[in-house]
């Protein structure tokens, strides 16, 4: 999948927050974006995916040359575009095992048996090193932040994105817990050949990746572009050459 | 003892006299029902025990279950030894002397009690184990009175599905009396999916002894207008009672459901669960109060309130409320929320694929899910559960779909 972002401009609550950013993230690609708090990172991942409080008052979104501007989100999810939150809600009363399969129906995803969809739940749980007890609860109800972040990753390798959103997958872990979930984010890429765009704040989960582009982002738009260089130069200087 | 015709004009005496309502507060938020008018209106039904019988087989078909009683307004038979059926003016009189709901405390509770037309008993002797389902046709009017009585270490489940056998305009009066004894254990589970035009008074009584669990759940989703009144006591050491009602409202449904629980004993667990989602011009008065007595010393006591707003036109107010005699080493929390619909979470499952409505309907479904789950049993849990999800549909309220476990569903 093909992600392009022309010229973006978007309001939250009649604040401006994305102004003219331009991006493109090509199948199969790995692109991260960093910046600091409040430049508009995660308005940017929920203009992408529709967000009703988001509204876009300049640009495209194109997915494989396609605007999708004005796409119902469902729909969006049906291209191939996932979004993990940054805080993922919590539904009590609404069973993980039961809202993936029909997350999965909605989807167009091909029939897998009850087993079959079970092992693959049991398997991503193992790899993530998520409780056995927790796909047997409610969605992410009295989950701890981490159990929450993996949650998410288990989701996208049981959905199977072409293109996966990943706002802050890293906040809230702990440091083996980066380490693990930064492999599984790996092992999706892998098997899947999906394209990845990373949000992050930190460089620590970037240990373990191999994006193939680093973007800087400061008051709504892309600052700086380039290698894994930038990110030992954020680690030195911070952001304000950015600024 | 005093005669059953002594019983009864003591109850229509009282009836007449006693104020509707004694807390000052719950006197503002009251929905009416006017007793006198449906006194008068309690009369049985004219129609045919076939007729009963015929509804009776559609219905355990469609939800199939066997049932092990059918009561309706003018008919009214137990396939089960346990379960005994008494016209009023046939009640074993030591009965009137044991009841739980005195007719001089409460105006609601005497006008049951003067126009119960069967005492239904359920009595599990000591060690008994028995699931029990019991199926009410209101066929016009339905007072009936529902004993339930465990022994010392027994466990009693008993079901009851109410619906209507007609469109007509009538009234359901339920008075539910629960003991559970020593080391017992009781759910009584409950479903009201009477039609539109069904007025419903439910009454409850229930006291637990030392060691003893009880858990009732109520669920409302027919009737035009609900009422209940219920007092549910923890009364014996390490006892516990679990209290869940919930009603799902459309149109211009009106729900009034109070309901009291008390900490008597030390160590007593006393916990009430309300909640309603409102569509249309439906209306729900969530009234919980918690009463710790002097003596209760290390208990818990609980109360949780939500509920959800489908319309701008619906109406939900939730008043919990606390009397505390006893502070030390106890723990006791109310709380309540109402809210639109979450965008968030809407947004959230949307991401996910799911088309907006779907969605929605996920999202109610788990609301109403954490209800259903209080349910242990599993019949009473799929039946409920079937009839919620239908009216989320756009089902009327009385449609009685046919039962299935697929759909939204959590893990316990």
């Amino acid at each position: 999948m093909i992600l392009e972002i022309k010229d973006l401009s978007a309001e939250v609550e009649q604040r401006s927050v994305l102004k003219g950013l331009s991006l493109k993230v090509g199948a199969g690609e790995m692109h991260v974006i960093m910046g600091p708090n409040g430049s508009g990172k995660t308005t940017l991942a929920k203009a992408i995916m529709g967000h009703p409080n988001t509204k876009i008052t300049n640009g495209e979104i194109l997915v494989d040359g396609n605007r999708i501007n004005d796409m119902p989100v469902n729909e969006r999810a049906k291209l191939g575009i996932f979004l993990e939150f940054q805080t993922p809600v919590e539904i009590e009363g609404l069973g993980i095992v039961g809202f993936l399969n029909s997350a999965r129906g909605a989807l167009g995803k091909e029939k897998i048996t009850y087993k079959e969809f079970m092992t693959e739940i049991k398997q991503n749980s193992e790899s993530l090193r998520l409780r056995e007890d927790l796909v047997g609860r409610s969605l992410n109800y009295g989950f701890s932040g981490g159990e929450k972040k993996k949650m998410e990753i288990l989701q996208m390798s049981v959905l199977k994105p072409k293109l996966a959103i990943l706002d802050e997958p890293d906040s809230g872990l702990d440091i083996d817990a980066v380490r693990v979930v930064a492999e599984n984010i790996n092992e999706f890429r892998k098997k899947t050949g999906a394209s990845i765009l990373l949000i992050t704040h930190y460089s620590r989960i970037l240990n373990y990746m191999d994006p193939q582009f680093i973007h800087v982002m400061t008051d709504g738009r892309i600052a700086r572009s380039g290698g894994k260089e930038i990110i030992a130069d954020i680690e030195k200087e911070g952001y304000t050459k950015d600024e | 003892m005093i005669s059953y015709k002594e019983f009864v004009d003591d109850a229509i005496r009282n009836y007449e006299l006693l104020p509707a309502e004694s807390n000052e507060i719950y006197k503002k938020y009251a929905v009416s029902m006017p007793l006198t008018e449906m006194g008068q209106e309690a009369q049985p039904s004219s129609m045919l025990e076939s007729d009963i019988e015929g509804l009776s087989r559609d219905i355990a078909e469609k939800t199939r279950i066997k049932f092990d009683a059918v009561i309706s307004g003018n008919w009214a038979k137990s396939f089960n030894p346990h379960i005994r059926i008494s016209a009023g003016d046939k009640a074993d009189v030591s009965m009137l002397e044991n009841k739980l709901f005195k007719s001089s405390e409460d105006k609601f509770a005497a006008f049951a009690n003067a126009n119960s037309r069967y005492f239904i008993s359920i009595d599990a002797g000591d060690g008994a184990r028995m699931k029990l389902n019991l199926l009410f046709v209101n066929s016009g009017n339905l007072p009936a009175q529902v004993l339930v009585k465990a022994s010392n270490s027994s466990k009693i489940e008993v079901f009851e599905l109410f619906i209507s056998a007609n469109g007509s305009g009538s009234l359901v009066s339920v008075l539910h009396e629960i003991s559970a004894d020593k080391n017992s254990e009781v759910e009584l589970n409950v479903l009201h999916n009477e039609n539109r035009s069904t007025r419903i008074l439910n009454l409850c009584k229930a006291v637990a002894g030392d060691d003893a669990i009880l858990r009732a759940n109520f669920m409302y989703s027919g009737g035009a207008l609900v009422k209940t009144k219920g007092h549910a006591d923890s009364n014996g050491i390490n006892s516990q009672v679990d209290i869940s009602e919930f009603a799902l409202g459309a149109m211009d449904q009106k729900f009034d459901l109070g309901t009291f629980i008390v900490n008597t004993k030390p160590y007593s667990i006393a916990r009430l669960e309300s909640g309603a989602v409102l569509s249309d011009s439906s209306q729900c008065m969530l009234k919980g109060f918690a009463k710790v007595e002097k003596g209760a010393k290390g208990c818990l006591s609980k109360i949780t309130e939500r509920g959800i707003l489908l319309s701008k036109e619906a109406h939900i107010d939730a008043l919990p409320d606390m009397s505390i005699d006893y502070s030390n080493e106890v723990k006791a929390t109310h709380s309540a929320a109402t809210a639109p619909m979450d965008k968030e979470a809407l947004f959230y499952l949307m991401s996910r694929g799911l088309e907006e409505n779907a969605a929605r309907k996920m999202f109610i479904s788990a609301f109403i899910a954490k209800y259903i789950y209080n349910m242990k049993e599993g019949v009473a849990s799929a039946v409920t559960m079937s009839v919620m999800l239908n009216k989320l549909d756009g089902g009327i309220p009385g449609a009685m779909p046919d039962v299935t476990t697929s759909g939204v569903w959590g893990n316990r």
